[in-house]
């Protein structure tokens, strides 16, 4: 991951797999189908995508961020955001369906730990005229020690022939989960290794990108 | 041997004891099986051996193979072998099976050569009859009941192990699910003499495919009744309540 963007503008014509570390405010126009982006943002910083086409992104971050996500014509994202914090943290993500027929999946996963103070602020916008979209948003943050979080959902629909999916979950890893594993003998360190590592790696990612995934989940349990 | 001596449990933070004087002795080898309505304490039982933490042993012992299991992990009772299969399993997204077993063998101290894992694994896809890619799926996920209850029986079949506690197996089983998940606990069974069973069931359709050498009927915390195989086939016939009826009349005569 050390392709840095230097230009605040960049464009992607051609279907393939990117990836890009952010540190500066940045927009990102997606002029084709299948694409992927693997995105590492550093610094606070807004983010605007454009997008006309099916793409999936992933984001990890450990800072605060604003993304915007423009879904133009053909747009069908699945935007999967992924954040690890330990201080004071608020990412605003906001899908604005611009054109009819467009599909917007935002998944939101996020570790709190230590003294961290994680939110989401996930927004869904269909104006009214974007018939058939679809707008879904599924965000869930664990808290680890005292860390603490906050998800705020919401979906601003003014169409009615449109369809708008939200679920939320916040809190500690679930009981009954770390007892089933814990019967098949697995230890509760290895649980929870099992457990943090699956919060992010809902699909494949490449190794580089997993690797620093890795890397940040290995802090949080070294501790 | 699996031994259960006057076993005393309270539900965590509550004073609602929920096992009384409960015992029970399992020789290796033996299949058993517990029976009772809703409520009886069946289901909490099998939490209660595999040390769940919403209950807590008052007084009494669990032992296997002469290890007291009372003050150990649920980790470690189940890496002595101690294998749960739950009435309801858990879905986990993002872990997959592979992971979670190859986590579990190795913590077992077994191999986890990924080329015999995987062609261990298919083999007892195959036997269950689940698709291949099952084993690279998040745990249950997408699954159905019985999809998930064989998921549980392939994890039984690669862990190995030697104690195993069934708690109500055909919930959620369609007939032909039930005989497929029945058929492989049976085989796994013939492969390995040694490995007990306690079956927790409600009704004696299980038991009609995986024989018990003996059936407990279990009431208010405690087993009230010990019989074999006729003992659920009268009391799927009778009903619990009818069943003790009989019980009563014979002791006051």
């Amino acid at each position: 991951m050390n392709n840095i963007l230097l230009d605040s503008t960049i464009s992607y014509d051609k279907e393939g797999i990117y990836k890009l570390t952010l540190n500066s405010d940045s927009i990102i126009n997606i002029n084709n189908s299948n694409i992927k982006l693997y995105l590492v943002t550093e610094n606070d910083i807004k983010i605007t995508i454009n997008i006309k086409g099916k793409v999936e992104i992933y984001n990890f971050t450990k800072n605060n961020i604003t993304v915007d996500l423009n879904l133009l014509e053909k747009a069908k994202i699945e935007f999967y955001q992924m954040t690890i914090t330990n201080n004071n943290t608020t990412n605003i993500l906001n899908a604005y369906h611009k054109h009819k027929d467009t599909i917007s999946n935002l998944i939101c996963n996020g570790i709190s730990y230590d003294k961290g103070n994680l939110k989401f602020i996930v927004n869904g916008y269909v104006k009214k005229g974007m018939i058939n979209s679809i707008c879904n948003q599924t965000s869930r943050i664990v808290n680890l020690d005292a860390a603490k979080s906050l998800i705020e959902p919401n979906l601003f629909i003014e169409e009615f022939d449109s369809l708008a999916n939200h679920s939320a979950y916040t809190g500690p890893f679930d009981k009954k989960i770390l007892f089933y594993l814990k019967t098949k003998g697995i230890s509760e360190d290895n649980a929870y290794k099992l457990l943090l590592k699956g919060l992010f790696k809902l699909n494949e990612l490449p190794k580089d990108y997993e690797e620093l995934i890795d890397k940040m989940l290995l802090e949080i349990l070294r501790r | 041997m699996f031994k259960i001596d006057k076993l005393n449990v309270k539900i965590k933070d509550t004073n609602k004891d929920i096992l009384k004087d409960f015992s029970l002795t399992i020789n290796a080898g033996e299949i058993h099986a517990i029976m009772g309505p809703n409520g009886v304490g069946k289901s909490t039982l099998s939490k209660v051996i595999m040390a769940h933490p919403d209950y807590i042993i008052e007084n009494g012992t669990i032992t296997y193979n002469d290890e007291v299991l009372n003050d150990l992990t649920t980790d470690a009772i189940a890496r002595k072998g101690i294998y749960l299969l739950m009435q309801d399993p858990s879905i986990i997204d993002g872990v997959s099976n592979s992971e979670a077993l190859r986590t579990a063998l190795k913590e077992k101290g077994l191999d986890t050569n990924l080329y015999s894992f995987i062609t261990e694994m298919k083999k007892e896809l195959n036997s269950l009859k689940l698709p291949q890619d099952t084993m690279h799926r998040s745990i249950n996920k997408g699954m159905s009941g019985g999809e998930r209850k064989k998921n549980e029986v392939l994890a039984l079949k690669i862990l190995k192990p030697s104690f195993i506690i069934l708690d109500e197996l055909d919930s959620g089983l369609d007939v032909d699910s039930l005989k497929v998940v029945a058929n492989n606990i049976n085989d796994y069974l013939k492969e390995n003499k040694d490995t007990s069973v306690l079956i927790i069931t409600h009704y004696s359709r299980v038991l009609d495919l995986i024989k018990p050498d003996y059936v407990h009927q279990m009431e208010d915390g405690k087993i009230i009744k010990t019989g074999d195989i006729t003992l659920a086939k009268e009391i799927e016939k009778t009903g619990y309540n009818r069943v003790n009826e009989i019980k009563k009349s014979e002791e006051n005569e």
